[in-house]
């Protein structure tokens, strides 16, 4: 089989497993909770509220005075933040994910590299809820849809396989070194601030531009904000590239995770 | 549909590296390294398996019993040597594997079920019967964290009855639930056996035997013995009774209980090692029993049979066999309670027994002192070995060929008693009180 078709081949043939696996991933946290799945919503629903206050009604942000209402936004900011937890979830927990479901990998014959497509699954299904939410607060504030929602898939699909690649090798180099868990929690919180979610790349001093595309938020965020909220968009050679890379992490990414995985039993 | 199935295992091996360090864990996995301290777990593992085989594994904890298995079940990576398999594999390494505490029975057999190889589908028509057969009633929609492990077993045992797998790998794990479950499980797997092949980690050798048709014992990596489940249970069970099952220790002693040299306990080199050897391989040798050889013992006081002793008394110890080889060598040991051998003797070393040497049948007796033994069952062993040419074979044994009962009538700890005569207790003048 070629090997560029291998790891959507392994998800393809377990697609059941793999969707019982999800449900099971998303309903942990919230099983045993009264309110249930609602939480998915809630939680989203509580970070708009505190930043239309923070940013809509303390602080003077950036993007005041480019948007038709001011209340379009603290949803600008949700918008990022949700992206950015999107991607903070999936690096956080890919490094303890294999070691958390030990019984998959040591008791059962079982496809261990869809796990990390467990943990992008998740967190994508939480970033689409996030965006219904979004979706709605920017109806009732604008009065429309905007159609730029359409292309958002366009976007955050190539993050999508970025993410995927990067939770094969944090599963793997997590599997062996436990420290790695403990590092990326320390500096998950330092990359939200290099992240363009509180800002825009063009506020960044021209000199330090460079550096920031080499973060993969940079462009989905950048382009999502584009498409959103100011008409714009998407820079479709800049895509390109981003593609480019996300394929690159993702397939390096499932190359590594298969090498390691051989040892996965015998260190936990 | 089961015509395909095969098992076989080739040469194989397992060496853990025990790395000093994560890194050099994970360097060593992506690039082949070793590290500098390896453990061997396996040693040239060989097995072959068709359809209808339910084989037993028997031997000490850490033997490599899990490691064999996991390595069949394609969890774990072998070393050296190869696995092949044809067939679905489920294996059953741990009771319940993947279930959260938090989800309820049926979608904890869901996603189980799934994860063995079922569709969602399947599992819908199988349902029902996964539920009659695990037979915890309304609990089935609870969440599994209200079970007690009874249940659990049975829910778990109940989704791998039913996925349909070819090669069935079961590690130590129908040891929970009640006697009834328990039966329930055993029928389940000589039924399925007809068409599949099972591997059976137990250490209930009652299981074992009853269960499987062929069995292997493991110890320190290496298939010890294999064959017959009672042959090997037995050997096994012997061992361990005697102490010395600990892999360590067997290792160090490992070739005298396993091979042909076992001849040594009656050939001159155990002579005058008297002692540890003889002791060692009485019980473990390999035998040449073809069944012509009959032995029969008993013990007398002063001609009159007797089984009950107080210790201290002369006893006649005789052992009769017929079918036996034409130079013969008899002996015996006396085992405690916990089958620990107290005495060993035969007529090797012994002056009035040279050149006696009966034809086929014929009759030894022992008169010796019955040392003060503690209260208890004893049981001996008799052994007719070919003292011909070349190192002596044993020929046959018998276990219990004679049991006895001693109530003591001295007081002390430990395997014998002391005939105490008197003791005294002096004070030495000039010490303070």
């Amino acid at each position: 089989m070629a090997v560029w078709i291998k790891p959507l081949h392994s998800l393809f043939s377990n697609r059941q497993l793999y969707w019982e696996l999800l449900v099971r991933d998303i309903l942990t946290n919230v099983r045993g909770s009264m309110l249930g799945l609602a939480w998915v919503l809630i939680t989203p629903l509580v970070l708009v509220a505190i930043y239309t206050f923070v940013f809509g009604v303390v602080l003077k942000s950036t993007w005041i005075g480019q948007t038709e209402s001011p209340l379009e936004v603290p949803l600008i900011y949700f918008l990022g933040l949700v992206t950015f937890s999107f991607f903070f979830e999936i690096i956080t927990r890919s490094p303890e994910f294999i070691r958390s479901n030990k019984t998959y990998v040591t008791k059962i014959v079982f496809p261990v590299d869809i796990l990390a497509w467990v943990v992008v699954g998740t967190s994508a299904m939480k970033l689409l809820a996030s965006i219904a939410l979004l979706a709605v607060f920017m109806v009732l504030v604008m009065g429309h849809l905007p159609a730029g929602l359409l292309l958002l898939p366009v976007i955050y699909l190539p993050l999508l396989f970025l993410c995927t690649g990067l939770a094969w090798i944090l599963n793997a180099i997590g599997t062996y070194v436990r420290d790695l868990y403990q590092f990326l929690l320390a500096v998950a919180p330092v990359f939200m601030f290099v992240s363009p979610i509180f800002y825009s790349i063009e506020q960044v001093p021209s000199s330090a531009r460079a550096v920031f595309w080499f973060n993969p938020l940079t462009f989905v965020l950048e382009n999502a904000r584009a498409v959103l909220f100011f008409d714009g968009r998407i820079d479709w050679t800049g895509y390109l590239t981003f593609w480019a890379g996300a394929l690159l992490v993702f397939f390096a990414g499932y190359a590594f995770f298969q090498k390691a995985r051989r040892g996965f039993a015998d260190v936990i | 549909m089961s015509s395909d199935v095969e098992l076989s295992v080739r040469g194989l091996g397992k060496v853990y590296d025990l790395h000093d360090s994560p890194w050099k864990a994970l360097l060593s996995s992506l690039f082949g390294w070793h590290a500098a301290t390896r453990k061997a777990a396996l040693e040239d593992v060989n097995l072959d398996a068709r359809p209808g085989d339910v084989i037993g594994i028997v031997g000490a904890n850490g033997a490599g019993k899990s490691t064999l298995l996991e390595i069949i079940a394609g969890t774990r990576t072998p070393t050296s040597g190869s696995v092949t398999v044809r067939g679905r594999v489920a294996a059953l390494l741990e009771l319940g594997a993947g279930f959260n505490p938090d989800f309820s029975g049926l979608e904890n057999a869901r996603l189980s079920a799934v994860a063995y190889g079922l569709t969602p589908a399947q599992f819908r028509e199988r349902w029902p019967a996964i539920v009659a057969f695990a037979g915890i009633g309304d609990f089935i929609r609870r969440p599994t964290r209200e079970y007690s492990s009874g249940m659990f077993a049975r829910l778990a045992f109940a989704v791998c009855a039913h996925v349909d797998a070819d090669i069935l790998i079961i590690d130590e794990i129908l040891g929970v639930g009640d006697v009834q479950f328990q039966q329930k499980s055993m029928r389940f797997l000589r039924e399925a056996a007809a068409d599949k092949i099972i591997l059976y980690v137990s250490h209930n050798q009652t299981a074992v035997t009853a269960l499987c048709n062929r069995a292997i014992w493991i110890d320190d990596g290496r298939v010890v013995k294999s064959g017959a489940p009672k042959a090997v249970v037995h050997a096994y069970h012997r061992a361990t009774a005697r102490g010395t099952g600990a892999a360590g220790t067997f290792s160090e002693l490992g070739d005298l209980v396993t091979g042909d040299d076992a001849a040594r306990v009656f050939g001159e080199a155990g002579q005058e090692a008297a002692g540890a050897l003889p002791l060692v391989d009485f019980g473990t040798a390999d035998i040449d029993d073809d069944g012509t050889l009959v032995i029969e013992a008993g013990l007398a006081v002063n001609g009159k049979p007797a089984s009950s002793f107080h210790g201290g008394e002369p006893v006649t110890l005789s052992i009769a066999w017929t079918g036996g080889p034409s130079e013969a060598l008899v002996a015996f040991v006396v085992r405690d309670p916990l089958g620990q051998v107290l005495f060993y003797r035969d007529t090797g070393g012994i002056e009035a027994t040279k050149g006696v040497k009966p034809a086929g049948s014929g009759q030894v007796r022992f008169d010796f002192v019955l040392p003060y033994l503690a209260s208890g069952a004893y049981a001996i062993d008799a052994a007719v070995a070919d003292a011909g040419t070349g190192p002596a074979r044993i020929m046959g044994r018998k276990e219990f060929a004679a049991s006895f009962q001693v109530s003591s009538r001295h007081i002390s700890a430990g395997l014998a008693n002391l005939a105490m005569r008197a003791a005294e207790i002096a004070v030495v003048e000039g010490s303070e009180p």
